[in-house]
């Protein structure tokens, strides 16, 4: 039977009492899990970050968000895994609606055409400039003729 | 005769009074039919935080004028939101 491949997203919340350093540490860790067992498409770190509430009387979090494409027994397995390890305040894993790869490509064409659209908008504007500037050169001769 | 009085005005009355000015709620329209939103996303608390009272309870459909399906895909946002941290199932 063919195996049945779905886009997930995990979000970790790391206790980074011990240090950023520490909590680095169980991320690498984790990359290292879901490298092995899937096919990572975006890893977006959002680093320590205030809680909505407090957990384990901790304020703070260290957040980092998987988004992966696996098998459907991989994400139970991740959780339990960070059930086990002490250091994870949190491990939400979903499963998304839609092709996480499509999405990121579909992300990373739109970020590029903007980035497009901001270079003309900037040529434009330095032509517009120049043409100004030249204006003023062609009619500073002009004055002093008169 | 003072009764009867009474009487005779508390029966004028509803003729008397003014019909009632027909106040035709605007019909809310959802905002993410309007936007063509595929995907409620729970990371994106700034938008979430518009369906929360300050209380951080779910806004009812009534109020927040979602759709019956975005309504309850804003309610699954919020509650992973929650679990994660990224809201509050509860300030005061």
């Amino acid at each position: 039977m063919e195996k049945i491949i779905s886009s997930y997203e995990c979000m970790f919340i790391i206790n980074c009492a011990s240090g950023d350093d520490a909590a680095k540490a169980t991320v690498e860790k984790f990359t290292s899990t879901i490298t092995a067992n899937a096919e990572i498409v975006e890893v977006a770190e959002w680093g320590r970050r205030r809680l909505a509430y407090p957990i384990d009387d901790m304020n703070e979090g260290y957040y980092i968000v998987f988004t992966f494409k696996s098998e459907g027994a991989f994400p139970a397995e991740l959780q339990r895994l960070a059930n086990i390890d002490e250091t994870v305040m949190r491990c939400m894993v979903i499963r998304l609606e839609y092709d996480a790869a499509e999405a990121a490509a579909k992300k990373a064409a739109a970020a590029e055409a903007a980035a497009l659209a901001a270079e003309a908008a900037a040529k434009a504007a330095a032509e517009a400039a120049a043409a100004e500037a030249a204006e003023v050169v062609a009619e500073e001769p002009a004055a002093d003729a008169e | 005769m003072l009764i009867m009085d009474n009487k005779v005005e508390n029966a004028a009355a509803p003729v008397a009074r003014a019909p009632r000015p027909v106040t035709r709620r605007r019909k809310k329209v959802c905002v993410f039919c309007a936007d063509k939103v595929e995907f409620i996303d729970y990371k994106d608390t700034a938008k979430l935080r518009k369906f929360i009272s300050e209380r951080g309870k779910i806004m009812p459909r009534r109020i927040s004028g979602a759709c019956a399906k975005h309504q309850r895909e804003v309610n699954t946002a919020i509650k992973r939101a929650r679990q994660v941290a990224l809201l509050p199932y509860v300030c005061d």
